[in-house]
């Protein structure tokens, strides 16, 4: 096995579970297609990035932009948008070293950690959801807290963890595998099976699909909102961890810089869809490693780093370009077989009837896609 | 007070862009703020950011000493872009300071906020990121003093001790770990960049951009040695820089094959692998800046341009606090 192939099944191991059981062409074949493109290029173009180490750098470089895309994904599928994930990274890096400091053994300490960044998500979902302000506006505030809180208690100096221990979430490896991309891919494949095979996943995608006919059918708005949004701030929090192990430093600035937005990207790149509804782990898993391979791609292949905004911005348009005609042709396809056979009920028709029939992960309506 | 001690002259542009033609610091002349003959003149500070260590130990200097000087002094914080800062020198303005310490937050820009403190007749002194001077000179701009670090002589100084470590004719495959979008950080980069090419097989291959954050130096630095097996040099050129180039290697394990020359990481020894870092003082420039500004304010002349050399640690030494790239 060529070591491309080994990074790519790494790459597979993450989200593969999701993809199982499906009839048609999964939807993230598209993007997968892409992604698949970009990493044969990037290996023409360097020797050195078709190797195991580099294929563990990009995945260990990516896996907090993958962290921040999975907890995105569920606030997205909802029909809300968290933009205090960056900032959360930066609080909860600050108060773990901060709690080590204070002589808190180092698990004790990122697991407190990791349940201020959830508190921060679980207020989001207040804010969301019984004080009504919208999502945009409820995380952007929320956000400006996270980004002072560890300037304020810090001073801006950064801290230095001393616990060895620590070391191991961000640098350790498990049987091989870097501790980040493990992590990740455990929550992702945990993330997946829950928003398929529980009926709180369901009712996410059933308040992203049609909120007033979720609540009508019995949806607990309330519990479901909360929930994603602590999940979020759960995987912000992860997030944080990693960044402040890999550092051995809790730097107050840290993740204020591109990691939102890519993680935002990543999701939407993915097939998640920014109005709610649409879209699984799988894609979002991929449209995070599509980011990150092409990050560390270009500076692999050494180009200059004016560049590098521009290439990402046109590979993530090429990206969507590119699943987006797949769906139309597929839909003109199926709208095609309809039209052939009037008399048996095809299934965009069933779609439309009731509101729930699109709440169910990877049955819902395709021809609704606006992505 | 003898700040009626010289000739009063003429404030406003004519004079302003005589001065810019001038270059000089003979602005000892122009009539200073009324504010400045109170007991106890405001100075206002205009800093990027307090993300930075180094603009902490600035901060924290230019309060203290100011406090000592028989100042009050005023910091204004821009979050690093260049419009915030433009509004928080009006706002200076508005509140008439008797002058201005301002560390631009980018070169360029920076033109536009000396212009307006020109106009209000406030007495400008730059430090740490030197204003453009075409900017300047196309605004008929000027300020009375800059200081700060040599940064040029920085890169060189790193440079030269590399040579002196690895021996002038070392096989030297160097990728530095900058900031392209900034003027001190590529002319560290030069510095160090010509230091080497006195040796004929070194060469920087590669620079890529750090953006001053350690996450993000850690990442794109070990992008840059999975691209470059045989690389054998990191320069990081900025503190924050240098923490994320010494985790790159260590992670990748390569601490026995990678040496690391940086602009100082805070807080951090000199050992192993790191071999050598050069540090700024920025709490230092704080002084120097207010000290001069006593002078001018008393009517005495101060020379326009004040570069402080860098203090160079080498193995078994560590930057004491405030001592940072």
């Amino acid at each position: 096995m060529s070591p491309t192939e080994k990074a790519q099944e790494d790459r597979h191991a993450t989200a593969a579970p999701v993809a199982v059981r499906r009839r048609r062409v999964p939807d993230e074949a598209g993007i997968f297609a892409v992604l698949v493109a970009v990493i044969i290029t990037l290996s023409f173009l360097s020797p050195s990035f078709r190797t195991v180490s580099n294929g563990f750098v990009l995945l260990v470089n990516g896996s907090v932009i993958m962290f921040l895309a999975l907890g995105q994904a569920f606030v997205l599928l909802t029909g809300g948008i968290d933009l205090s994930t960056g900032a959360n990274i930066g609080m909860t890096g600050v108060i773990a070293a901060l709690l080590m400091q204070l002589g808190l053994p180092w698990p004790i300490a990122a697991l407190l950690a990791v349940a201020v960044g959830t508190l921060l998500g679980f207020i989001n979902g207040v804010l969301v959801n019984f004080l009504r302000i919208p999502p945009f506006i409820a995380t952007f505030s929320t956000q400006g807290v996270a980004l002072a809180v560890p300037l304020i208690i810090t001073g801006a100096q950064s801290i230095s963890v001393h616990e060895i221990g620590f070391r191991w979430i961000g640098q350790g490896k498990v049987i091989g595998v870097p501790t980040p991309v493990v992590l990740v891919a455990v929550a992702a494949v945990i993330a997946a099976l829950f928003l398929r095979m529980t009926r709180l996943g369901v009712h996410i995608y059933a308040l992203g699909g049609n909120k007033a006919a979720a609540r009508l059918s019995g949806v607990n708005v309330a519990r479901t909102t909360l929930f994603v949004y602590s999940v979020s701030g759960f995987c912000a929090g992860m997030g944080g961890l990693i960044a402040t192990s890999r550092l051995m430093v809790g730097f107050p600035a840290t993740g204020t810089g591109n990691e939102l937005f890519y993680s935002i990207a990543a999701a939407v790149v993915g097939g998640v869809s920014l109005f709610g509804g649409v879209g699984t782990v799988l894609g979002a898993m991929i449209g995070a490693v599509l980011i990150a391979v092409v990050s560390n791609g270009m500076n692999v292949v050494n180009v200059q780093s004016y560049w590098q905004s521009l290439v990402i911005g046109v590979i993530i348009l090429l990206g969507v370009t590119f699943d987006t005609y797949r769906r139309s042709q597929q839909n003109r396809a199926v709208a095609r077989r309809s039209a052939a056979t009037p008399f048996v009920p095809a299934t965009p028709a069933g779609q439309s009837a009731g509101p729930l029939s699109t709440t169910v992960p990877g049955d819902h309506a395709k021809p609704g896609r606006s992505a | 007070m003898k700040i009626l001690t010289h000739k009063t002259l003429l404030a406003g542009t004519g004079l302003l862009a005589l001065l810019a033609l001038g270059g000089s610091a003979e602005a000892a002349g122009a009539k200073l703020p009324a504010n400045c003959s109170e007991a106890k003149p405001t100075i206002g500070v205009a800093l990027p950011n307090t993300v930075n260590p180094y603009y902490i130990a600035m901060q924290d200097s230019f309060k203290k000493h100011g406090e000592e000087l028989g100042y009050s002094v005023n910091v204004a914080i821009a979050n690093d872009n260049d419009s915030n800062q433009l509004s928080q020198i009006e706002a200076f303005i508005q509140q008439g300071v008797c002058a201005v310490a301002l560390n631009a937050v980018n070169s360029g820009p920076g033109a536009a906020s000396v212009r307006a403190l020109n106009d209000a007749g406030i007495p400008v002194f730059t430090v740490n990121v030197i204003v453009s001077p075409d900017d300047l000179k196309a605004q008929g701009a000027s300020y009375v003093q800059y200081v700060g670090a040599d940064q040029v002589a920085g890169g060189t100084q790193m440079g030269e001790q590399l040579l002196k470590d690895a021996g002038a004719d070392a096989k030297i495959v160097a990728g530095i770990i900058g900031d392209p979008d900034q003027i001190p950080t590529n002319q560290r980069d030069k510095g160090f960049s010509d230091a080497i090419s006195k040796d004929a097989n070194a060469k920087v291959v590669q620079t890529v951009n750090g953006k001053v954050d350690p996450n993000v130096s850690l990442q794109v630095g070990g992008d840059m040695l999975q691209g470059h097996p045989d690389m054998n040099v990191l320069f990081a050129d900025t503190g924050p820089g240098a923490v994320g180039a010494l985790q790159a290697v260590q992670q990748q394990g390569k601490a026995d094959s990678v040496k690391i020359y940086a602009f100082c990481a805070a807080d951090t020894a000199v050992a192993g692998n790191y071999m050598a870092c050069a540090a700024q003082e920025p709490a230092d420039y704080a002084r120097i800046v207010l000290d001069n500004l006593k002078k001018y304010l008393g009517g005495a002349d101060v020379p326009h341009e004040v570069l402080q050399p860098l203090k160079v640690f080498t193995t078994g030494q560590k930057p004491g606090p405030g001592e940072v790239g």
